[in-house]
């Protein structure tokens, strides 16, 4: 009986099959997508402690620690850091869910120092709409397109976590894109 | 010699202090925010004192608690550390009004390399070359605009109060310059509560060099050679290097001088660095003088072999300086890395969140001043998102890069994106291995940088392997998840030798009880073996040693308590 996992580095998927002999040993099947042939390898594998163990792969001992935050596993090995991420066959059936480009999300925790937009404000694309401030850094962050505020979701000053919404704004559409959308329908 | 002090800040620089307060018998009062109850100064120091509300303002810049901790907790000195209040005239003023001693440079001195403005006024007075500028004060933006033009395009807006590129703007035109100023002014209005800036000429190809100065009441000033900390992003240092690989024995000399009269210029006592550009013709300017300890002052302490912080404490205690220019000698080649939690591929943007787990090298010359608890540990937003600094020591330059490229590829910070990746690429560059290294180095060589890394499967195995072995892995906070890899063989299959948390367990350690206003986390603050009787005024060895060259001091005249 084998058991299957899906990574995925942040360019592409991998999916690795494993089976347990008897002796503790394992027998991995990885494969890397776009590669024919799958590589069959023959670890045997010893815990050392709270994330920590060690592989034997071609009579190489290889010392590996990982700490895991959620989906994501951190992996050190071989004097390089790797940060790859387990997928569940669930999640991956409906792929990302597609990114909300209207609401303007911090890009880190912080504070906001200054709102230079309100509700109802037409801006520009490139135009910066609020300053937030973190770790001692201002940091503004400016439209992504033309278009109008439609809500401030914090005021001035308040203490913000990363990746919340900030700030939506409604894309003002280039009428000259429409019509180039209509003549070809 | 003091009983006791207090030190001023937290994480990395907090522990350095409490270290070499500890080595010298004297005990440590540490200070924390709510959100470092579990911070590595709270472990360290034999007290610690609650602050409350992490807010910088409210916390570790709040003057009057601190000093009120310091009187309440028998303290009869205060640390500053870096950062925070390290620099300001008035928290120091306020030390030495409430009867206690300020371990730093007078606020005299403070207030006169702190108007950086004034500062550059009292160099020109000195005959120091400075750096062309307008430092007349003025508000009036379209003056400013005019005086900018005068010293022309780039030119650097910089915070009067400023230090670590706080309220830094760079202006490239004329048309950039409204806005930049204002983002300036309101970015030092938020770090150091004054808005005012000044103007500089900017020098785009120019190496930072500054020289380590020590100064004692008797009017005794030494240096301790330079550092080279050309390598910068965001304004902030992130390598930096002793010696300089620009200076030849005789600049180094020339500057130097230059940088103790620097120094005389405004009585300068106890440790600090005199900051230079050095432009690729060899002239230097003067840019200004930390009023501090720097965060590169390991690797002065690694060439030299003078503990800068013992000093520090030594001079403020009101011992004379044992150490004469020609005894400074400086040996090797050093270089400090900072570890920051941050992502190299998004402009350097700070990260924050947990480390689950940190491994770092231990070897021959190698000095690890962490900053967090080594698993467990978090990067608070609230404050700088240094993790920790590597330093290594060897015969040259070529051994100490190779030296830090193995520390590094034997370091790991697990759970939040941090500059490793990096800075293991900056010691792989062409330029940073023949030393032409400038201030622009990084986005010279480095501008949208990605890392680009094939996983390997090797890495594919281990995480499958992880998923499968995880159920066995001993869990749980007892069990430390800091080690140290074993440097010897790296295939060796002894199991990793395990640290407790901060070492501190291992020790003869003591419980009392400590009055209620302690840490609300710490049921009991540890105290760490007692440095001395009740009854011994100090455990201070030079002091009772006949040949000490302080000795025909006396007692020391500053002690208060000394009846």
């Amino acid at each position: 009986m084998s058991e299957v996992f899906n990574f995925n580095d942040g360019t592409k998927r991998y999916e690795v099959r494993l089976r347990r002999n008897e002796d503790n040993s394992y027998i991995v099947v990885i494969n890397r997508g776009d590669e024919e042939e799958e590589k069959e390898l023959q670890v045997s594998a010893k815990v050392l402690g709270a994330g920590q163990f060690q592989f034997t792969l071609d009579n190489i001992i290889y010392k590996c620690s990982v700490a895991k935050d959620g989906d994501v596993r951190f992996i050190h090995l071989d004097g390089e850091d790797y940060e790859i991420k387990r997928i569940s066959e669930a999640v991956e059936e409906f792929g990302e869910a597609e990114e909300d480009l209207g609401s303007l999300s911090s890009p880190m925790p912080g504070r906001i120092v200054k709102l230079l937009v309100k509700p109802g404000d037409r801006v520009k694309k490139g135009q910066d709409l609020v300053v937030v401030e973190a770790m001692k850094m201002e940091n503004k962050i400016a439209a992504p397109f033309d278009g109008t505020v439609i809500e401030v979701f914090f005021p001035e000053g308040d203490q913000i976590e990363a990746n919340v919404p900030l700030i939506e704004i409604e894309e003002e559409k280039d009428p000259n894109e429409e019509n180039e959308d209509e003549s070809e329908g | 010699m003091f009983n006791r002090i207090l030190v001023a800040n937290r994480g990395e620089i907090a522990i350095r202090v409490i270290a070499s307060a500890q080595e010298m018998g004297i005990e440590t009062v540490a200070i924390y925010s709510d959100v470092d109850e579990e911070a590595v100064q709270v472990h360290a120091a034999d007290f610690a004192y609650p602050l409350g509300d992490p807010l910088p303002s409210k916390s570790y810049l709040n003057m009057d608690k601190i000093i009120s901790i310091a009187l309440e907790s028998g303290s009869e000195a205060i640390h500053p550390g870096y950062g925070f209040l390290s620099e300001n005239a008035e928290f120091a003023k306020k030390v030495i009004d409430a009867g206690l001693i300020w371990i730093g440079p007078t606020p005299e001195a403070l207030h006169s390399v702190g108007d950086k403005i004034q500062a550059k006024k009292t160099m020109e007075a000195a005959n120091i070359p400075v750096i062309p500028g307008y430092h007349g004060g003025s508000r009036n933006k379209k003056f400013l605009l005019k005086k900018a033009q005068e010293i022309g395009f780039p030119l650097l807006i910089k915070a009067t109060a400023g230090g670590g590129g706080r309220g830094m703007r760079i202006v490239h035109s004329k048309e950039e310059f409204s806005s930049l100023y204002d983002s300036a002014r309101r970015e030092a209005k938020a770090a150091f509560g004054n808005g005012d800036v000044f103007l500089e000429k900017y020098f785009e190809h120019i190496r930072h060099i500054e020289f380590q100065i020590l100064g004692d009441y008797f009017g005794n000033i030494i240096h301790l050679n330079e550092r080279e900390c050309s390598i910068q992003r965001r304004h902030q240092k992130i390598i930096e290097e002793t010696p300089s690989i620009a200076l030849s024995d005789d600049l180094r000399e020339q500057m130097g001088e230059v940088a103790i009269a620097a120094a005389r210029a405004v009585n300068y006592v106890n440790a600090g660095s005199v900051e230079f550009i050095l432009d690729q013709d060899n002239n230097f300017y003067f840019m200004e003088i930390n009023a501090r300890l720097q965060v590169e002052h390991a690797i002065t302490e690694a060439t030299t072999g003078i503990d800068l912080v013992k000093w520090q404490i030594k001079i403020a205690a009101g011992q004379e300086l044992g150490i004469n220019q020609e005894d400074v000698l400086g040996r090797g080649h050093a270089l400090e890395f900072r570890i920051y939690a941050e992502n190299p591929e998004n402009q350097f943007m700070p990260t924050a969140g947990k480390i689950h787990q940190m491994q770092f090298p231990v070897g021959v010359n190698i000095r690890n001043d962490l900053g967090i608890p080594t698993s467990g540990g978090e990067v608070s937003t609230f404050y700088d998102p240094m993790i920790a600094k590597l330093i290594v020591h060897a015969e040259n330059r070529e051994e100490a890069i190779q030296k830090m490229r193995w520390a590094l590829r034997n370091y790991t910070a697990q759970g939040v994106k941090t500059n490793i990746p990096f800075l293991k690429e900056v010691l792989n560059h062409s330029d940073f291995l023949s030393g032409e290294t400038h201030t622009d180095f990084v986005d010279a060589h480095f501008y949208k940088w990605k890392e680009h890394k094939v996983t390997p499967n090797e890495v594919l195995l281990a995480a499958a392997l992880f998923e499968v072995m995880e159920p066995f892995m001993a869990t749980g906070n007892e069990i430390s998840n800091a080690v140290v890899l074993n440097g010897i063989d790296p295939h060796s299959t002894v199991i990793w030798q395990k640290f407790g948390t901060w070492g501190r367990e291992s020790l003869d350690v003591i419980s009392e009880k400590i009055s209620g206003t302690l840490g609300r986390g710490k049921q009991a603050i540890k105290k760490i073996i007692p440095a001395k009787g009740k009854d011994l005024r100090s455990s201070f060895l030079p002091d009772s040693d006949p040949f000490s060259p302080w000795r025909r001091l006396g007692s020391w005249k500053l002690d208060k308590n000394e009846k």
